[in-house]
């Protein structure tokens, strides 16, 4: 890398002083040349014929330093959405395991979804095998069907069918399942609570959510609500989903995952590219936004002027009997809105410019330069709620078991994971799927550490011997 | 719901997204009438025993209202007299409602934090009602 940077080093100061530039490096040539170029443009005026004559070959020169460092530039600013997402991420996972952890209602299995029609009750390996296999096979059948139903509303246009069906569903996750699991929390902590209380609570937390996730609020407030969102869900994965059953669906889903956004005909590919087409944001509901834009586009969807709270269920009533029923009918919905992708803000006009850059003459490179830096300030990375949900309940799952070597390891693995698949967006450029290597390594980690790690560790523990 | 009028409003809404989002100013300062509008939405919705709604009213419109007072917006066509009345306007309306929230959201606390407090330290003495009242016991305390 050095070596070549320093060839080309040499060969634009021997350029430059054919021009007679006093310049001696590629830096400073960039620095006293391209940039402050208006001077010299009015300066060389005289000498437009030798200029004229050797541009095109400095331009070149000039564009090839140019792209390397706005490849160092972008790695640069991925490490910084790197460290956006880490964060999020690390919440939400940080969520579940606690709660797994604290509150036994999320780890006793005592009712399952219709999907799952096989409970894997059996002792025997194969039966379970099997269970887990037809049960993984149905959800991801709903999962497909509930994608492609949602990507033929958006195609048709038909936004307020499917903003009315996110509504539901947010609506759905902040008020019922809120209360349930402030309830167990509160009960598993022995706390009293009264009844004023407890609705005021779960009122004002709802509605507040609402207005956050689909009108206007504070960005970090939305960012927050996302995350809770999405550590329900996968607290409900968690306690609903057979076990097996449970890694079953998390290896299919990163498989569709892959199929879904890398696909030509995937339908999170479609979704994605509908929506670069109409120049739109995707649906507030659905994604994660590390920065402001996305959240001042989709702030002003909702122009009505009535009053925006929702008409909302006070009390959910009894939730053990109360919820599952129009939960169990949401679910598929809930697993699909999830969709994930991470997906690049590229309707960005400022990125186009740049594009244009590259391939564009000095002075125009100049007069691009304010705004590319005004660009990159808008620019974010977005991970789809799927992505955390799944994230989160592979660490919640495997926490569950009570080994926090594994958990850890789970842990970092899927964090990798993240950073890979960063690092794979800051090449392609394009949407991709966040679940796939994710998945992969925590699953790899989890079975690792757990069928060979932890034996050998107690081993060599039992058996006093230190390496 | 599937009617053409309903399919069309979903790219008008956009439409004015998009020509929100290319006014001057940027993300960071989007139009002051608009901003007032999401205020006092906040601010009337509150009224709906939602003093969070009233909490995150203040927190967020906080700056807009007292923060770096009269300063000029920037924008060289803002000169004229007429514009600095009406953003002065909007600037004493957020404040109002700013204020006004304040004050709802601490009566809200100050009234929550007497009932909890008074509850969770009598609960054992108000017998029955005490526990009608509540929607979970705990186990083994008093």
């Amino acid at each position: 890398m050095s070596g070549s940077g320093s060839g080309e080093a040499n060969e634009s100061t021997s350029l430059i002083s054919t021009t007679r530039l006093p310049v001696a490096d590629t830096r400073d040539f960039r620095k006293r040349y391209v940039i402050p170029h208006s001077g010299i443009e009015n300066s060389s005026s005289s000498t437009g014929n030798q200029r004229a004559n050797m541009s095109g070959r400095q331009e070149e020169q000039v564009d090839n330093n140019y792209v390397t460092e706005e490849v160092e530039e972008e790695l640069k600013y991925g490490a910084e959405h790197v460290i956006k997402l880490f964060i999020p991420v690390s919440l939400c996972m940080l969520v579940v395991v606690y709660t797994i952890n604290t509150v036994s209602y999320y780890t006793v299995k005592d009712m399952y979804l219709p999907y799952t029609p096989f409970h894997e009750t059996s002792s025997d390996t194969d039966v379970k095998l099997w269970n887990a296999i037809g049960n993984s096979a149905i959800l991801i059948c709903i999962v497909i069907i509930m994608t492609c139903v949602l990507i033929a509303l958006y195609k048709y246009r038909f936004y307020k069918v499917i903003h009315g069906w996110l509504i539901l569903s947010s609506l759905l996750l902040l008020f019922v399942f809120s209360a349930v699991y402030l309830n167990e929390l509160l009960i598993a902590y022995n706390v009293a609570m009264d009844v004023y209380t407890m609705n005021f609570i779960i009122w004002n937390f709802g509605v507040v959510g609402m207005m956050c996730i689909h009108w206007k609020a504070p960005l970090i407030l939305q960012q927050g609500y996302l995350i809770f969102i999405a550590a329900q869900m996968a607290l409900v994965f968690i306690k609903y989903l057979p076990e097996w059953t449970l890694w079953a669906v998390l290896m299919v889903i990163s498989c569709w995952d892959l199929v879904a956004v890398l696909a030509p005909n995937g339908p999170l590919r479609i979704l994605v590219e509908t929506a670069q087409q109409r120049n739109e944001q995707i649906f507030p509901a659905l994604i994660y936004s590390s920065t402001v834009i996305y959240q001042v586009v989709s702030m002003a969807l909702p122009q009505e002027e009535e009053n925006p709270t929702p008409p909302a269920p006070t009390s959910p009533g009894d939730p053990e009997s109360g919820f599952t029923r129009d939960w169990v009918n949401t679910r598929a919905e809930r697993v699909q809105s999830r969709n994930h992708t991470i997906l690049q803000e590229v309707q960005n006009p400022s990125q186009s410019a740049r594009r244009r850059t590259v391939s564009n003459t000095v002075p125009q490179q100049e007069s691009e330069a304010p705004h590319r830096y005004f660009g990159e300030e808008d620019r974010g990375v977005k991970l789809g709620l799927g992505d955390f949900i799944f994230y989160s309940v592979l660490v919640g799952k495997v926490s569950s078991y009570g080994d926090w070597n594994t958990t850890l390891a789970c842990f970092v693995a899927i964090l990798i994971g993240l950073c890979l698949t960063l690092l794979l967006l800051a090449i392609f450029k394009t949407a991709l799927p966040a679940l796939p290597i994710s998945i992969g390594f925590g699953l790899i980690f989890y079975f690792g550490t757990d069928n060979f790690v932890k034996p050998f560790v107690d081993t060599l523990a039992t058996q006093q011997i230190f390496i | 719901m599937s009617s053409p009028q309903h399919a069309m409003s979903g790219p008008e809404d956009t439409q004015m997204s998009t020509t929100d989002n290319a006014a001057p100013g940027g993300p960071k300062r989007p139009n002051p009438n608009k901003t007032l509008q999401v205020c006092r939405y906040y601010f009337l919705g509150g009224f709906f025993f939602l003093p969070c709604l009233w909490l995150v009213n203040v927190l967020w419109f906080f700056p807009e209202a007292f923060g770096h007072a009269d300063l000029p917006s920037g924008d060289p066509t803002d000169d004229d007299a007429e514009k600095e009345t009406r953003r002065k306007r909007i600037r004493g309306l957020t404040r109002r409602y700013v204020i006004i929230s304040a004050v709802g959201a601490l009566v809200w606390a100050v009234v929550l934090g007497v009932w909890n407090y008074l509850y969770q330290t009598r609960r054992s003495e108000w017998g029955e009602w005490g526990d009608a009242v509540s929607a979970i016991i705990p186990r083994g305390k008093p």
